[in-house]
């Protein structure tokens, strides 16, 4: 055994200690998975955030359907700020403009400001931030209420799924979210849940207003709360069974596009928060996602280079026997054969491969959702090559400085 | 919650060591295969020295039995070789396959000094083409050399058939005979190439200059 193979194997095993971890937890949170329902009169008061930016073609279907959901009116204000669109989003929210919907329009300054600027508008205890492209079931906002049972509850999120799932990308993205839901839930737990994500996250506003509220300089605002808010002791919780249903981007340039933003959002965050790390006052961020962060990016880093330096060398070496070969006069094809003994790596491989697929299958039919094999074997190929691959690209963006095409 | 980093930590313990009690069980499986390859193999060769000492005693008639045995043996040589080596250097759970590895070498020697013996003795024109490598500790330049070195001998050997008998031995086998030939021919670059217990090429020999040699 060499070097790399060292190297992979304690990747595998670091791998199967992070996939038992949440594992574990997942099976331990399965009989807390609903909560009841508060009752109309219990329900707090709830003012939604929606900023958007070009939203003219999404943003009247969003508020037709956030009107019919099942939260007493008298009990929930709707901001919607318009980040300065250059289309006609502002006009058709404008319509929906009623006693609880205040329709604002400012200056293009981004999401995270848009969001403060709601936050120091909105009337209620309690703050829904949601995207002007998520649709909220009828339900998903009085089951998010229900997890804000502790008084040091700051923040609780949703069940986000895949709301289109047409193309290629939409259904891998579909994947991924039912497992990473399973995951949060698992998270909860241990109090590491790592993002309140933009579709539905509902923040109790005193918390977010002691904190800061939201950074403005971050590519993602919904990561930075969310660890400022564990940083200063207080839980988040998952609803998981508050179902939301967000579009994602369907074409793979829309999808490297933002998971670029994401990845670079992610290392900004990350290197924000780095001095916390082992940082036991840190509560979970300091104990938990920092550590964690570092052991991925780090492994990624290693991990692909070796695997590139590999391949590269083996073409190269390759390369060279076919020139040496045809220099001495011998054909190298005709004793070509593909041949392979099955090594200690390789066998670790195959068991990480079941456990992956027995978290997909957990994952289906815990929503009970019917398994389609080509999705599946390319969520399992294709999909965890190219986030390799965006993540390193990304990177070298990230050490170059480069970040203005984030928000072009 | 400390239980569940532990819980997490003992499951991952518990992959790992499935996923070595598989590795062992696999490369036991490979090493018992090769035993038994060579177990053949050492089986064919005790039977062509026999038949050699027999010859001595008893006469030429069995002269062309001991010629197709030889041929049959040497056709298998390199493809076991190939087998062997790539199966030792996937098992790193039983070190004792490098033994094995070692028992093939002296297998293959004792192989070449049989075919030289079965030569003189009977009187048959085929040659004896000897192919010297090192398999440890080596350079990319060398591992490609020796390739390309095995593929011109075995482009010759699918010309040749029955008069060429082609030999491979791995010098970096700590075995005293393999020391004494690499001495006795004045051997230090590899590959090499022996062709009839008189010549000696070092590096890669090409086609062209074999060919001048090992007339078929």
């Amino acid at each position: 055994m060499d070097f790399t193979d060292m190297i992979y194997i304690i990747i595998l095993i670091s791998l199967s200690y992070f996939t038992f971890f949440h594992l574990i937890l997942w099976f331990e949170s399965k009989g807390r998975l609903r909560k009841a329902l508060l009752r109309n009169n219990q329900l707090p008061t709830v003012s939604i955030l929606m900023p958007a930016y070009n939203e003219e073609k999404i943003i009247g279907e969003t508020l037709g359907k956030l009107m019919t959901i099942g939260y007493p009116k008298n009990k929930l204000e709707i901001i919607v700020i318009d980040d300065g669109s250059k289309d006609d989003t502002y006009k058709i929210a404008k319509k929906f403009e009623s006693e609880n919907v205040r329709v604002s329009k400012k200056k293009n300054t981004g999401k995270a400001s848009s969001l403060n600027y709601g936050l120091k508008h909105a009337k209620h205890e309690f703050v829904a931030v949601m995207d002007a492209d998520t649709f909220l079931d009828k339900n998903a906002l009085k089951q998010c209420m229900a997890y804000f049972d502790e008084d040091n509850v700051a923040a609780v999120t949703s069940h986000i799924l895949v709301k289109i799932r047409k193309t290629l990308w939409e259904k891998l993205q579909h994947t991924e979210h039912m497992i990473v839901s399973l995951m949060r839930k698992a998270q909860e737990q241990v109090n590491v849940i790592n993002v309140t994500p933009g579709p539905l996250s509902v923040y109790r506003k005193k918390f977010l207003i002691k904190v800061g509220g939201f950074d403005e300089k971050s590519l993602i605002e919904d990561v930075e709360i969310d660890w400022r808010l564990l940083r200063h002791g207080y839980k988040i919780r998952m609803a998981f069974d508050a179902m939301v249903y967000s579009i994602y981007p369907d074409t793979f340039k829309m999808w490297w596009r933002q998971r670029r933003r994401w990845v670079i959002g992610g290392l900004e965050t990350f290197l924000k928060y780095f001095g916390t790390i082992f940082d036991r006052k840190s509560h979970g961020v300091g104990n938990w996602i920092v550590p964690t962060s570092l052991i991925g990016y780090s492994f990624a880093l290693i991990g692909t280079s070796i695997f590139g330096y590999l391949v590269f060398t083996r073409i190269l070496n390759y390369v060279l026997y076919l020139v040496a070969a045809f220099s001495a006069d011998t054909n190298p094809f005709t004793r070509f054969e593909l041949s392979y003994n099955v090594d200690l790596l390789f066998i670790y491989g195959i068991i990480m491969f079941l456990i992956s697929l027995f978290i997909i299958r957990l994952s289906i039919h815990v929503h009970r959702d019917r398994p389609n094999f080509t999705i599946l074997a390319l969520f399992l190929t294709l999909y965890p090559t190219l986030l390799t691959v965006n993540l390193l690209i990304s990177l070298y963006k990230f050490v170059r400085m480069e970040r203005g095409w984030l928000t072009k | 919650m400390r239980r569940v980093y532990i819980q997490a930590g003992i499951l991952s313990l518990l992959v790992f060591f499935i996923g070595i009690m598989i590795g062992i069980w696999i490369d036991n499986t490979r090493l018992g295969g090769i035993r038994s390859a060579l177990s053949e193999a050492d089986i064919n060769s005790y039977d062509a020295r026999l038949l050699n000492s027999y010859l001595q005693r008893f006469g030429k008639e069995y002269c062309d039995i001991a010629l197709d045995q030889n041929l049959a043996y040497n056709d298998k040589i390199y493809e076991d070789g190939r087998k062997i080596e790539d199966k030792i250097n996937a098992n790193i759970f039983t070190p004792e396959i490098e033994q094995e590895w070692r028992r093939y070498t002296l297998l293959q020697t004792q192989f070449w000094l049989n075919s030289v013996e079965l030569k003189e003795k009977c009187g048959f024109d085929y040659h004896t083409v000897v192919h010297l490598f090192r398999q440890k500790n080596t350079t990319t330049s060398e591992d490609i050399n020796n390739k390309v070195q095995a593929s011109v001998l075995l482009d010759l050997k699918d010309k040749c058939g029955k008069k060429m008998m082609l030999i491979p031995i791995t010098v970096d086998t700590n075995l005293i005979v393999v020391e004494a030939i690499t001495k006795q021919f004045d051997v230090s670059e590899y590959p090499a190439v022996i062709v009839d217990e008189s010549f000696v090429f070092q590096g890669v020999t090409t086609k062209d200059k074999l060919n001048e040699l090992v007339k078929c």
